[in-house]
This record gives C-alpha cells, sequence and structure tokens, in this order.
C-alpha cells in the first residue's frame, strides 16, 4: 500500500460506511475541498490581519478595530440584503464571492504602496465580510444534500474545514519567510477564486427540496425576544461568551506583541499558532468533545468555557511561560470553538422552532457584532480615557467570567423547565431530537419511552433513538424487538439498523416471514445491511420460490445503495423476463432501476411498451431513478397517456437538460391543449435554466391560454427552488400587461352582466372569466419574483367585488411593489374602473361587447359573442365577414346565426332557472 | 348538429354544472354526445349502472320505477345527473315517450376533462357539501357521521340525568332544612 493510496482508500472506508451513490462520492470530495479552501483562506486571512494590524498599530488599538468591525459587518448585512433584493439572481453567495475576491486582490496590490490605511481596512474587512462566506456554504450543503444524508456528511466536512484551517496555517506560518506577506495576501485571492469556481460546480447539484411550510409572523423578532425570559437569558449568555473571549484574544495579542516584535516573526508566530488551533480542535472534535457532552452533561461543559478562561487568565497574571500561556490560549480557544458552539446550538433547541427561526439571525447580530462593539467602547473607555492599565482588564475579565458563570447557571435551569414543555409536546422535530439526545435527561425520556405502553409512543422513542449511541437505549431497543406489536417490532428493527446494532439472538431473521409488510420488509433492509455477505443473501432470496420476498428484496435494493446490489445481474433480469408472468416482469422493472448501462436500458425500453400499464410504471420508476438519454423519446410518449403521465413526467424530468429540447415542441400547441400544459409542468419539474427559459418563452405568446400554462409553471418553480425565475423588472412588465388585461375584459362584463337572455349571461360570465384568468396571470407573474404564498391569497381576495375582502391583498401590494407599479393597481382597483370616455349609447351595451369580444384573439370568445349577437338589434353583423372566423367553434356559431331561428326556440326554454325536478 | 355553444348551453341546465365556468362548459360540451331519442325506445333500464347524465333537448323522456311514473323530463331539463359522482345501480327507467334529441355527458369523459380541470371538480365538491350541510341542519340525528363528535349518545343523556338527581336531591334538602 503506497502513501499515495492512503487517502483513497480513507475516502474509500468513510463512503462506504455512510453508504455514497457513486456521484455523491464525487460531490463529497467536491465540498471537502471547498470548505477546505474556504477555512484555509480564512485562516490565512486572520494570520494577514492580526499580525499586520499589531505591527502596525499595537494591540492597545485593538478596540478601535472590534468597533469597525461591528459597524462593517452591519452594512454588509445590510448591503447584502440590498444586493439580494436587486440582483436576485446573482444571489447573495455571488455578492460575497466577488466583493472577498475584489477586496482581497486590491489589498494585495495597494499594500505595498498604502500600508497603514490598507491594513486598517484589511483588518475591518477580514472580521466582517471575509466571515460571512462560512454560513453561505453550510446554506449550500443543505441545499446539495438532503437531510438524511446531512446528518453524516454535515460533520466530515466540519472536518474537512479544520483541516482546511490548519494546512493555511502551516503554510501561513512556515512559507512567510519566502512568500513574505504580500505573498500571503495573493495566496489568499488564488483561494478565494479556486473557491468560487468550486461553488460554481457544485451549484449545479442544487435540489430543490420542499421547504417547510412557515406562517409568517409579523411580529418582531426583537418583540419575541422581550417577552421570553429564557431567550433573554440566552442572549445574555452567548454575548458574555463573545465578550469573555474577545477580552480574552485582545490580552493574548498585547502579550504575543511584546515577544514578537518582529512584523515577520508575528506573522509566523501566528501561523503556527492557528495551525496548532485547528489540529487540536480537529483532535477534540473528533474524540473528546462528544465524549465530554455525553459524560458531563450539557450544564457542567459549558462551564468548562468559563473554566478554561480563569485557567488563561491565571496563567497570565501568574507570568507564566510562554509555552503555558500559549498552550492555555488553544485550549480555550478549542473549548469555545467546539463544546461553546454545540452546547450553544442545543441551547437554542428548547426554543419553539418557528421561534428560532424568527430569532436565531437577530440573536447572531446582537452577539456577534454587537458584544464586540461592546468590548472595543469599554476597553477605549478603560486604556485611553481612564488611562488604566492591561492588568486592570485581566481582572475586568475575571469579573465577566463571574457574571457569565453566574447566568450558566440560571440558564440551565431555565433550559429544563424549557425542554420539558418542548418534549412534552406530541411533536417533536428531527433536529430538536438530534441535539437533544446528548443530554442526560433526554436520554432518561427516551428510555421511559421506550417501555412505555402506549404503542405510537414506543414507535416515536424508537425513532428518536436511531440517533442516540447511548448503551441503555440500545438494551431497551433490542428489548423492543420481542413487542406484541408488529410495528413496534419493524421502528425497533429500523433503529437496530440505524444504530449498526447486531441481532445477537437472531430474531430479525424470523420477521421475514411475518404477514405485517412493514415488518418484513425492515427485517430486509437491516438483514442485507449487516449481513457479512449480503450479496449472497440476497441472492438466496432473489432465487428462492416465494415471490414476495423476492419482490421486497429488490425494493430494499432499489431504495439504497447497498453492496447485496451485486446479486442483481442482467442474466437474472432476463430470466424473469423470459418467464412473461405479470409478478416477474413487475420484479425485473424494479430490478432495473438498480443497475446501469446500454443493456439496462434495452430492456427497459421494452418494458416501457409492455401493455400492462402497472409494469410500465415501474418501468418508469426505474428510468427515473436511472435516467438515460436514449429512453427520451418513449418517454415522450408515454407522456401523452393519461394513465403513465405522472411517471412518465418524473422520468423526463430526472433526464434534465437533454429533454428539454424534446418538450419545447410540445408547447406550441399542435399537439393538442393537453401536451402543452404536461410539457410546462414538466419543464417546470426540471426547473433548470434551460428549462426556464423555455417556459419564458411562452410567458410572452399571444395566446392567454399559453402564457397562463407559462406563468402556472414558472410559480412552480419558484416555490419548488425558492429563487425568483424572472428579473424584477420584467415581472412588473408582464403584471402590468395582464392586469391591463384584466380591466379590459372587467369593464366588457360589467357592460352586459345584468343581461336575462341566458346566451349574453354566457358572454358576461366569460368576460369574467377572462377577466379572473388575467387576474391570476397577473400575480403569476409577479410570484416570479416575489413570495408566491401571499400572491396566492392575494389573489383570492382581489376577485372578489367586495372592498373589504380585496383591502388586505391590495394593503400587502402597495407594501412590496414600487410605487410607479402599485398606482397602476390603485386605479383599477380603488378607483374603480373609468367609465369609458366614448358614451355607449341607450340600449348598445350588448353591441359594444360584442365587438370588443369579436376583437379579443379568444375563439371561444368570439364564438359567445356571435351567438349573443341574436339579442343585439343594434349590431351590423357585417361586423363577423371582417376576419377572425376561421377558428371552428366560431364558424359553427356563424352557421348557425345564418340558419337562423332554430337553435334560438330550442334553447328559449332554457331561460329559466335550472329545475329542481331531475331524477337521480 | 348542436354547436358547442348550444350543448354548454344546455348543459348549463344540469343542476350539478350549473355553477360551472364557460370554459369548463366548453370542455364537457366537446365531450358531450348527441343522441337521437325515438318514441319507445329505453334509455335506461333500472339494473344498468349510472354512467351518464342527460339532458333532453327535444322530445320527451319518462322515468318510472316498478312501474310507477316517477316523473316525465321535458326539453331544458336533465336527468340522471348523480351519475357523474355515483356509479351505483340507476333504479329506475328512462323510456322515449316522445322523439327528439337528447344530450348525454359520460362519467369517463367527465372526469377526464376534471383530471385536467381541478377548479371544475372543487366547483362541484363545494356543491355536494353545501347540500349535505343544509341535509345536516334538516335532520342532524341522521346526518351525523360514525367517529365524529359523541359516539354514545347515551353516556351524554346519563350525564343529564344524573345532573337532574343531583339537582333535585340538593332541592329537596333545601326544602326539608326550609
Amino acid at each position: 500500500m503506497t502513501v499515495g493510496s492512503l487517502p483513497g482508500r480513507l475516502f474509500g472506508v468513510i463512503t462506504r460506511r455512510i453508504i455514497l451513490e457513486r456521484h455523491e462520492r464525487r460531490l463529497l470530495l467536491l465540498m471537502g475541498a471547498l470548505v477546505a479552501t474556504l477555512f484555509c483562506a480564512y485562516t490565512i486571512a486572520k494570520v494577514i490581519r492580526d499580525a499586520l494590524f499589531l505591527s502596525e498599530f499595537g494591540a492597545l488599538a485593538l478596540p478601535y478595530g472590534y468597533i469597525g468591525v461591528a459597524l462593517a459587518a452591519s452594512g454588509f448585512v445590510w448591503l447584502e440584503s440590498r444586493a439580494a433584493l436587486r440582483f436576485k439572481r446573482v444571489g447573495a453567495t455571488r455578492f460575497h464571492q466577488y466583493a472577498s475576491i475584489g477586496f482581497s486582490l486590491v489589498a494585495a496590490a495597494v499594500y505595498p504602496l498604502a500600508r497603514h490605511w490598507t491594513t486598517a481596512v484589511f483588518y475591518v474587512w477580514a472580521g466582517s465580510q471575509a466571515m460571512m462566506l462560512l454560513p453561505h456554504f453550510w446554506s449550500l450543503a443543505l441545499d446539495v444534500w438532503d437531510s438524511r444524508r446531512a446528518r453524516v456528511v454535515l460533520p466530515l466536512l466540519g472536518g474537512c474545514g479544520l483541516l482546511g484551517g490548519l494546512l493555511g496555517g502551516a503554510f501561513a506560518g512556515w512559507a512567510t519567510p519566502t512568500v513574505t506577506r504580500v505573498g500571503l495576501m495573493w495566496t489568499l485571492s488564488g483561494l478565494l477564486i479556486v473557491a468560487f469556481l468550486l461553488t460554481r460546480v457544485i451549484e449545479g447539484h442544487r435540489a430543490s427540496r420542499p421547504r417547510p411550510i412557515e406562517v409568517s409572523s409579523t411580529v418582531s423578532p426583537w418583540k419575541i425576544i422581550g417577552r421570553s425570559p429564557y431567550i433573554k437569558i440566552l442572549a445574555a449568555g452567548l454575548a458574555l461568551s463573545v465578550i469573555v473571549s474577545t477580552l480574552i484574544d485582545f490580552q493574548f495579542k498585547v502579550y504575543i506583541q511584546r515577544l514578537y516584535p518582529d512584523p515577520h516573526a508575528l506573522t509566523q508566530f501566528l501561523g503556527k499558532f492557528y495551525a496548532g488551533l485547528n489540529a487540536l480542535a480537529l483532535v477534540f472534535q473528533f474524540s473528546v468533545g462528544g465524549w465530554l457532552m455525553y459524560r458531563l452533561g450539557l450544564g457542567r461543559s459549558t462551564t468548562l468555557q468559563p473554566v478554561t478562561a480563569i485557567l488563561f487568565l491565571s496563567g497570565l497574571a501568574l507570568g507564566a511561560g510562554w509555552w503555558i500561556v500559549v498552550g492555555m490560549r488553544w485550549i480555550q480557544g478549542v473549548v469555545f470553538q467546539t463544546l461553546g458552539k454545540s452546547s450553544a446550538e442545543i441551547y437554542f433547541m428548547a426554543v419553539g422552532s418557528r421561534e428560532r427561526r424568527r430569532i436565531k439571525p437577530a440573536v447572531d447580530t446582537l452577539v456577534d457584532r454587537w458584544s464586540d462593539a461592546v468590548v472595543g467602547l469599554l476597553l477605549i473607555v478603560l486604556l485611553r480615557v481612564m488611562g488604566v492599565g492591561v492588568a486592570v482588564v485581566a481582572g475586568l475579565t475575571l469579573a465577566f467570567v463571574v457574571g457569565w458563570i453566574v447566568v450558566l447557571v440560571v440558564l440551565h435551569r431555565a433550559y429544563g423547565r424549557a425542554f420539558e414543555q418542548t418534549l412534552s409536546s406530541r411533536w417533536l422535530e428531527p433536529d430538536v431530537a438530534e441535539e437533544s439526545m446528548r443530554v442526560p435527561s433526554a436520554r432518561k425520556a427516551l428510555r421511559e419511552g421506550l417501555h412505555a405502553d402506549d404503542e405510537s409512543r414506543i414507535v416515536l422513542a424508537l425513532k428518536l433513538s436511531e440517533r442516540s449511541g447511548d448503551k441503555e437505549i440500545a438494551r431497551a431497543v433490542r428489548g423492543c424487538l420481542r413487542h406484541s406489536s408488529p410495528s413496534v417490532r419493524a421502528a425497533a428493527v429500523e433503529a437496530m439498523e440505524a444504530m449498526r446494532l447486531r441481532d445477537e439472538d437472531g430474531v430479525i431473521r424470523g420477521f421475514i416471514v411475518e404477514s405485517h409488510e412493514g415488518l418484513r420488509r425492515a427485517a430486509i433492509r437491516y438483514l442485507l445491511a449487516r449481513d457479512p455477505r449480503p450479496a449472497d443473501l440476497a441472492r438466496k432470496w432473489l432465487d428462492g420460490t416465494d415471490a414476495v420476498l423476492r419482490q421486497e428484496t429488490v425494493d430494499a435494493l432499489f431504495d439504497g445503495p447497498s453492496e447485496a446490489r451485486a446479486a442483481l445481474t442482467l442474466e437474472w433480469v432476463d430470466a424473469r423476463l423470459q418467464s412473461g408472468t405479470r409478478e416477474d416482469l413487475l420484479v425485473a422493472a424494479r430490478a432495473l432501476g438498480t443497475m446501469t448501462g446500454n443493456a439496462t436500458v434495452q430492456r427497459l425500453r421494452t418494458l416501457l411498451a409492455n401493455p400492462d400499464v402497472e409494469v410500465r410504471r415501474v418501468a418508469l420508476g426505474s428510468a427515473e431513478h436511472r435516467p438515460s438519454r436514449e429512453l427520451l423519446d418513449v418517454l415522450l410518449s408515454l407522456l401523452l397517456l393519461p394513465e403513465v403521465s405522472y411517471e412518465a413526467r418524473r422520468a423526463l424530468a430526472a433526464l434534465g437538460n437533454p429533454a428539454v429540447p424534446a418538450l419545447k415542441p410540445l408547447l406550441d400547441g399542435k399537439h393538442g391543449a393537453r401536451a402543452q400544459g404536461l410539457a410546462a409542468r414538466t419543464l417546470a419539474r426540471l426547473a433548470s435554466p434551460r428549462a426556464v427559459g423555455a417556459l419564458m418563452a411562452i410567458v410572452k405568446s399571444r395566446e392567454a391560454s399559453l402564457r397562463d400554462i407559462g406563468f402556472q409553471s414558472l410559480t412552480r418553480v419558484r416555490v419548488n427552488t425558492d429563487k425568483p425565475v424572472l428579473p424584477r423588472s420584467a415581472a412588473h412588465k408582464f403584471f402590468l400587461r395582464e392586469l391591463a388585461e384584466y380591466r379590459g375584459f372587467l369593464e366588457r362584463a360589467q357592460l352586459i352582466e345584468g343581461e336575462a337572455a341566458p346566451e349574453v349571461r354566457l358572454l358576461a360570465e366569460t368576460f369574467r372569466e377572462s377577466s379572473e384568468s388575467a387576474l391570476h396571470r397577473a400575480l403569476g407573474a409577479l410570484a416570479c419574483w416575489y413570495e408566491p404564498k401571499p400572491l396566492s391569497g392575494a389573489f383570492e381576495r382581489l376577485k372578489s367585488s367586495d372592498a373589504k375582502v380585496a383591502a388586505p391583498a391590495l394593503e400587502y401590494l402597495g407594501h412590496v411593489l414600487p410605487h410607479k407599479v402599485f398606482r397602476h393597481v390603485s386605479r383599477i382597483f380603488e378607483e374603480g374602473p373609468k367609465k369609458k370616455e366614448t358614451a355607449v349609447a341607450e340600449g348598445e351595451p350588448l353591441a359594444e361587447a360584442i365587438r370588443l369580444a369579436w376583437r379579443s384573439d379568444d375563439g371561444w370568445l368570439r364564438a359567445c359573442a356571435v351567438r349573443a349577437s341574436r339579442h343585439a338589434q343594434a349590431l351590423d353583423r357585417n361586423l363577423f365577414a371582417t376576419g377572425g372566423g376561421d377558428d371552428p367553434l366560431v364558424q359553427g356559431e356563424l352557421v348557425s346565426l345564418s340558419t337562423g331561428g332554430k337553435a334560438s326556440d330550442r334553447l328559449a326554454a332554457e331561460s329559466a332557472p335550472a329545475s329542481p325536478r331531475v331524477a337521480c | 348538429m348542436l354547436t358547442p355553444v348550444e350543448r354548454a348551453l344546455i348543459l348549463r341546465g344540469a343542476d350539478l354544472l350549473k355553477d360551472a365556468g364557460p370554459r369548463h362548459l366548453l370542455g364537457l360540451a366537446e365531450a358531450a354526445r348527441e343522441i337521437d331519442i325515438v318514441e319507445g325506445d329505453s334509455l335506461y333500464v333500472e339494473e344498468d349502472p349510472a354512467d351518464a347524465l342527460y339532458m333532453v333537448v327535444e322530445g320527451r323522456v319518462r322515468l318510472s320505477a316498478g312501474g310507477r311514473t316517477m316523473s316525465e323530463v321535458g326539453p331544458g331539463e336533465a336527468f340522471g345527473t348523480w351519475s357523474l359522482v355515483d356509479p351505483s345501480e340507476r333504479g329506475h327507467r328512462a323510456d322515449c315517450i316522445e322523439d327528439g334529441l337528447a344530450v348525454a355527458l359520460h362519467r369517463d369523459e367527465f372526469y377526464d376533462m376534471a383530471a385536467e380541470e381541478l377548479s371544475l371538480l372543487q366547483g362541484i365538491v363545494r356543491l355536494l357539501a353545501k347540500r349535505l350541510r343544509a341535509l345536516v341542519i334538516e335532520r342532524p340525528d341522521e346526518a351525523r357521521i360514525e367517529g365524529e363528535g359523541v359516539e354514545r349518545p347515551e353516556a351524554v343523556m346519563e350525564a343529564e340525568l344524573v345532573a337532574e338527581a343531583a339537582k333535585s336531591a340538593t332541592a329537596a334538602g333545601d326544602a326539608r332544612k326550609a
């Protein structure tokens, strides 16, 4: 085994353990490289920042830096929100990346010419905008990985980040004599560019995941914080941790500046210091950290932070040696970075999820930015105004530490009470469960739940146990294998699979012949995952006589990647295909979804043409799982068949961009309105930029029905991807166009609504229906940029003629739309449609409405106009000779009109309302 | 042959479709078929599954069950409306008593169209819910859904009896004290 193959083997072991598909392994590698690059860059930035600032301004100027960073951070957050509003397609991530690359390049270029100011600006930038790249990475990671994978992958990525930080620090520490500080700055720029390129590659893997449905609250986050004692204590605890951390950092920097007066030596030291810090954090995070939290519990492990702070302060005060001071600072930094962050997340979990989402950004703002600024102000007052020495700062820090300990004690008690309330609710969110399992009291509650009398409580406890590593819980989970309820036993098997527990008594093997389907399936999945030779086991079941076991084995292999998939071979599939029975065809179709290659595609093609609908459905499911361009033609033909249309749509969308050119021709209407709708829905599901481009083309069409389909599909994309699909200006333009059409149809409807004749009422209703469609399209256009959910509610309200009903919708639109766009809305809905300037003569409203309808592009509207003309004495029938009679609907009516009489007599009886005398 | 507009106006006469939008009616009109009805013909008998709604355009149809005439349906009137939502046996027969023309809308075609137009189904569900609500108000005991609300109405009655008895005992006690 060569050294070079070691990382590869390690990577292979890790990815096999967490069972990733092949394309996911590549993605993991890319994301690991990205996060390592970001942390490497950020560490180098910190080294440069601190070294330059200490050399140029001295440690005593740091308080000004803290205030500058706080102000700059707030400014960048505001700028980000403005940029996101204005350039939503670019996105906040892209904005930060461009800004950071720009800043770093300018700094590297300008530093040799203007050291003083460059140093100051660099310090402020590195502490504010540069930090914001990291949260965007985690947001991207959560978009790329589904929640199940994220639980396993994100800690790995965290480790990659720490490794990157270690490398960055090491590079800064050892390469500074060679590259100098300016060289480090250019290196930083290079790393940021690499990170940008990696991000572009990874963004292509972003998936649209359904977001939790949130009811937006009108309560400000500060009000939520203000009325909750627990949140106030939590915020105080977090703020104190930042204050103490910043004070310690300040004193450390004063200390090292005295030790390293030479700027290059200082840079080298800082590089080695951060490398050491990251190395220790890496080891701590993956070994001791979790064990400490588990053993000591939340309260005691959190208290370790102020304890390490006291140790550091003592080391400084007693004039301890350099190694001791640096060592204490390392320990303090590692404990704050690892235990501190984890415990903060756990304390947050006691806040309800909706409130948590609202207040977390506000608390982070308060804690991260303004706590630093408070420290800066305090130090300026002490050192500059009052002229006290740095030793007094140590005393002040100690006072803060004592206050912090008091707050932590109060916080922990309050947490216990708040957490009890959360646990006693019937619904526990997965993210709450994961973090809360670290707490001894939560584990106790779980053990009690596993021994409860209520079956549903046991099942919930078993689901939560999946994330626990506790031995007693594992024992209790095994005990549930003998429960009388099959649902409990099934949940126990699933928990054992997730916890990787061995079935020492061989109980689970007996479950594969149970009558309960869920239990059988769970047992099959467990045995395939845990058996030392899973492929042999799978083969035994696949070749056996039990058809149900065979089917369920194939389903298990389909659902997740596994070594057992090797049991499914083409020969085996061919044998099933040859037998020709329905069950065998279904199982063969499913099995093909686990394989790749040309031979698989040919077999799938055969099954997709099978007359049995269910066989085709299953084959389409496999085609979705294993998309292949070679199946495009057959998938397109299946798209139009009602019985398999849904599955065909999913399979086509899985193909990605290659499906777009094939779907575009269906949008032109030559294959009918149904094909148009299906093609548009498929493109919406695909949601790639090319697919969106194809949909954009139809929203500009002259045909209202096509624009309807286009806007509905684009709104679907908007909802699924949670990103705007049109530029804001285009959304406004389309909105105003449809709004004008709405107004026109509404005025025409109002002209003739009071008429009694059924044909005229039909025409009026058609106008009104057209106006509603136009309004729907108008709000659909807005939904391509703005939040779709409120606009859906706005549409329902604006349909109403009651001003009170429409008022909240108008209020909302007035709030979100720019004034020059909203004034058109206001004119129509608040001022009311204007009376037409050209006065309509008495008795001529119907004639006028018919003339206006005849001018439209809508065949149905024109046909209704012709029908209604029987009642318009004032109308000149020569109007209908002026063209627009090509539509078959219109032609039929024109012919009927020319024959005259018979149709009217027949329908005269229908002028009364629907007869109540109907027999069922 | 009727034009689609004519068919749409005719279909509007059916109770279940009276609130359908014009374009929905157009879709249904295009799916509906015209049937010439001849005197003496049976459109369906009691045992036939209900699979289509009929609208008389011209002529007359007699509806009867067990030899007894239930009603006669003339131009502009519908019968078999509920076959759109209920596939049970007809339970009666429809015989043509005067030559003419009818329009038939089959349930399968109705559902094919409704599958593409959710709002059409929503409108019908709303209408059915309105009818059900009216029925519930008229006959609340018969309309109660099993498993909803009070499962054991007798338990409520027992509780009321106990409360009444307690009240009476208190009143008697008070009277004795007085």
